[in-house]
């Protein structure tokens, strides 16, 4: 418990830095502290594998946007839930209609990060070569894709290799320490490493303001093709554990999942005309928007559940917006005034 | 300026003038420019611009207004690239700013370019690092800054702290110290020290002296002459386009750059059929007619308050060099924005006078207002040529909320007539006309409310030579129909044989009114640069 309270400090500590984490931080705690009231097994070993397992879609999703909402302006990437169901229908039939099979998990994983690299460098050239604006080129990208789904599976079938649905299901991944748990650590160090680089730097700073990175010698199509190819390595990982966690292959469920991950996107903090948003924020606003989901469950609204669910969370999304926006402008202002006595 | 009069004879007058003319090469030159040109759409630039600049010199490139001096610069540094003609920078050509960047070049732009949201060390080392992999290690970018920020902003700052954070003069000091990080051999300033205090100033030229001496190609491109003439090694004079001429440091003095700047243009744009003393001496006999009053308006906090009266029959010419208040002056008279102080009165009756409040109260107090930049304030792109017209007099033009469009239509009929706008039908798009009848449809609407006063901002950018002419007529008939007009322009030979009075803008404030003889180009130009007649430069320029 002492680690728990360790890290929501660090976080708090984070969140003080940058006021955009405080909105989906404040809104984690109010959240877990209802699940302790409604639903304290999420507390246990068990409980908190399967909110790792459930929610690692939608958190690999947002962070898949955030890059691409870094590098501005408008920055939205509708494709992104689409695709992930492209490479999760490839993850179960296509693997085996290449002749490759999936049985081994290296080849997978290596399958569905190329994939979703080759797509998002596709798009992310598009963008950036013709100048098109992101939202329409990844429109165009939501909607070929989920047409390719759809032709390619008419319905739900199939099913995930063994070992994968293992990492989910197995008795073993009922722990504290699950396979799902190492796949989204090994997301996080990635993005560790990545926030650290002088590309992602260029990313910021061409998403806060493109002429002064271009007038600075910036390369800006290598950087905004860049983003998407980020971009693309987080819909892969996401694709994995969405399979792991259907079972199967989905052809429809991709629509949804967008606008889930972008109200994640948001939720965590993300300015969408650039250069702002973190993958801390995308994460908090991730497991912000699946605790609500969960929270709901715990209540007995039958056939209207998930009617519910999304009322709630827009709801939530925007008393968070509102909130958020007028923090930053309290912030703003008490650092105008500590600019004009210091 | 010149654009109006036929343009070979500004580089015929380039050779006439009497200083001595230096655009020869040498072999020290690093920067060389010849016969660039550069248009944007039908509006010319640059003409034929030749320049070349040493290693170890100042080089001042000068001239007013729309000279093309930011834009000559601009494409040296890669920004944008030329129309016509060779441009070298140690033998290359650089394609983009990077490439510039790679050829040892650093640019500090007009606008104050910072990535707002990231920190002051981050926006020293834009563009420093390579795609993937930093060339400098964090705390060598660190050390660096802290040795060149400090003295150049005369005291500490937290290097990690967002740029947002920080007003413009320490923008200002971070973008110049932005480029020298990248240890240029070739550094232009692009009116680099607007937003600097005076003992800023000085440390900047100190700074510039220092890199002469370790043998940097420095060019500066400025208005400001007294500036100039302390420091600069030559000056490349730009007017309309072309360089008029080189002058080296002997002769680099006041008179000499005013006189390059203006050159021997001095034919009349304009023939007024009335004699403007006449109608001068009625506007003058009834002062009690004032149609508007401006009375103690400030435009910025420390800027001197504007008292200005406009007469009945009077056209006053506004002009300044670029942001020295003219446009926010006439954007306050439209009511677009507040004043920081005093307050804009216009005629209803005899003595009633009433203030302006807003967009809405100056167009019922019948105040007209034609914007200089139609694209951004004047028309709906993507509506027809009649809607264009009929949008801001829907509102007027009504019974029971419904709108009388054969009213609007009769007033469209006979503005077109009045102005002689040529248009492929009314339900043509505003975008098939070009500029110049575009600009007859926003000056024609506002027109139709029948106005006591017309603010016109800079009418005739980007409008052919004729349409110009018929703008001016279409003034003068305003005038002597009893209307009060302001023109601003910066085009100074509009004024001529046109305007009543010039008023001219320096420091948020008029620095000075001229009037009947006194309207002259080269006075104007002085004025504009800080000069008035007596020899006295006005030293507040060098202030924020």
């Amino acid at each position: 418990m002492s680690s728990v309270r360790r890290f929501l400090a660090g976080l708090w500590r984070t969140s003080r830095r940058q006021m955009s984490l405080l909105t989906p931080f404040a809104l984690l705690v109010v959240l877990l502290i209802l699940c302790a009231i409604r639903s304290p097994i999420l507390f246990s070993g068990g409980g908190f594998s399967g909110l790792v397992g459930e929610s690692a879609p939608l958190i690999l999703a947002a962070l898949a946007l955030t890059p691409i909402a870094i590098a501005g302006p408008a920055g939205i990437d509708l494709a992104v839930g689409p695709l992930m169901n492209f490479i999760n229908i490839g993850i179960v039939i296509g693997l085996s209609q290449l002749g490759w099979g999936s049985t081994n998990p290296v080849l997978v994983v290596c399958f569905a990060i190329g994939v979703g690299v080759l797509i998002g460098i596709f798009q992310g050239a598009v963008i950036a070569l013709l100048r098109l604006q992101t939202v329409i080129v990844t429109l165009a990208g939501y909607l070929i894709l989920a047409g390719l789904n759809l032709v390619w599976l008419s319905e739900p079938s199939g099913t995930a290799p063994t070992w994968l649905y293992d990492w989910l299901w197995s008795p073993q991944a009922q722990q504290v320490f699950s396979p799902a748990l190492f796949v989204l650590l090994g997301a996080f160090v990635l993005w560790a490493l990545l926030a650290r680089s002088t590309f992602f730097r260029n990313l910021r700073l061409m998403g806060s303001d493109e002429r002064t990175a271009y007038t600075s010698g910036v390369r800006l199509v290598a950087t905004r093709i860049g983003a998407h190819a980020v971009a693309g390595v987080y819909v892969g990982l996401a694709a994995v554990m969405y399979t792991a966690l259907i079972g199967s292959a989905d052809p429809k469920a991709g629509a949804a999942f967008t606008l889930t991950a972008v109200t994640a996107l948001v939720l965590g903090g993300a300015s969408l005309s650039g250069g702002r948003a973190s993958g801390i924020g995308a994460v908090l606003g991730a497991v912000d928007v699946w605790l609500i989901s969960y929270i709901l469950t715990t209540f007995r609204f039958g056939m209207a559940a998930s009617y519910v669910v999304q009322l709630a969370t827009g709801v939530v999304l925007v008393v968070a917006l509102v909130a958020g926006g007028l923090l930053t402008d309290l912030a703003r202002r008490r650092r105008r005034m500590r600019g004009q006595t210091g | 300026m010149g654009r109006v009069g036929p343009t070979p004879v500004v580089s015929q007058n380039a050779e006439q003038v009497s200083v001595a003319v230096d655009c020869a090469t040498s072999e020290d030159d690093v920067v060389i420019l010849r016969s660039i040109g550069k248009s944007f759409g039908e509006t010319i630039a640059v003409r034929e611009a030749t320049l070349s600049a040493r290693a170890g010199e100042i080089h001042a490139i000068v001239g007013e207004n729309g000279s093309g001096k930011s834009t000559l610069a601009k494409i040296v540094a890669g920004v944008l690239p030329p129309d016509s003609g060779d441009l070298a920078i140690f033998g290359k050509a650089p394609r983009s700013p990077r490439d510039a960047r790679q050829l040892g070049l650093a640019m500090v732009f007009q606008e104050v370019l910072v990535a707002e949201g990231a920190s002051v060390l981050e926006n020293l080392f834009v563009g420093h690092d390579g795609f993937a992999w930093s060339k400098l290690s964090k705390r060598e970018k660190i050390s660096r800054a802290n040795a060149l920020l400090p003295r150049l902003l005369g005291s500490e700052i937290d290097l990690k702290e967002d740029i947002a954070a920080f007003p413009l003069s320490v923008r200002q000091w971070v973008v110049i110290a932005r480029a020298l990080l990248s240890n240029p051999r070739v550094l232009i300033l692009d009116e680099a020290t607007a937003a600097l205090d005076q003992a800023s100033v000085e440390r900047f030229h100190a700074e510039l002296l220092r890199l002469r001496e370790e043998g940097v190609c420095v060019i500066v491109v400025t208005h400001r002459i007294a500036e100039l003439t302390a420091f600069a090694d030559r000056a490349t004079v730009l007017r309309d386009g072309f360089n008029v001429g080189t002058l080296n440091r002997g002769d680099l003095s006041e008179d000499n750059l005013l006189r390059l700047m203006t050159g021997e243009t001095a034919t009349r744009v304009h023939q007024r059929t009335e004699s403007l003393e006449a109608a001068s001496d009625l506007a003058a006999s009834h002062p009690e007619s004032a149609l508007l009053r401006a009375r103690g308006m400030k435009l910025s906090a420390i800027a001197a308050p504007i008292d200005l009266d406009l007469r009945a029959g009077e056209v006053v010419g506004l002009i300044g060099l670029e942001g020295q208040g003219q446009v926010d002056f006439v954007r306050v008279l439209a009511g677009i924005q507040p004043p920081i102080a005093g307050e804009v009165l216009v005629r209803r009756e005899e003595d009633l006078y009433v203030p302006v409040r807003g967009a809405k109260s100056a167009q019922e107090a019948g105040i007209a207002y034609i914007p200089g930049d139609r694209k951004l304030e004047g028309l709906f792109p993507n509506l027809s040529v009649f809607e264009n017209f009929g949008l801001p007099l829907y509102r007027r033009e009504k019974r029971l909320g419904f709108i009388l469009r054969r009213r609007v239509h009769e007033m469209f009929t006979e503005q077109e007539k009045q102005l002689s706008v040529v248009h492929g039908g009314l339900s043509a798009p505003i975008g098939s006309l070009s500029g110049g009848n575009q600009q007859k449809i926003v000056i024609g609407r506002s027109l139709a409310t029948s106005p006591s006063v017309v603010v016109l901002n800079d009418p005739t950018r980007g409008v052919d030579v004729s349409t110009k002419r018929e703008f001016y007529d279409l003034l003068e008939r305003l005038s002597s129909s009893g209307k009060g007009v302001l023109f601003l322009s910066n085009e100074i030979e509009e004024f001529i044989g046109l305007c009543h009075r010039v008023a001219v803008f320096r420091d948020d404030s008029v620095l000075t009114i001229l009037e009947g003889h006194d309207i002259r180009i080269d006075a104007i130009l002085s004025a504009m640069f800080g000069y008035l007649d007596n020899g006295r430069q006005d030293t507040a320029g060098m202030k924020p």
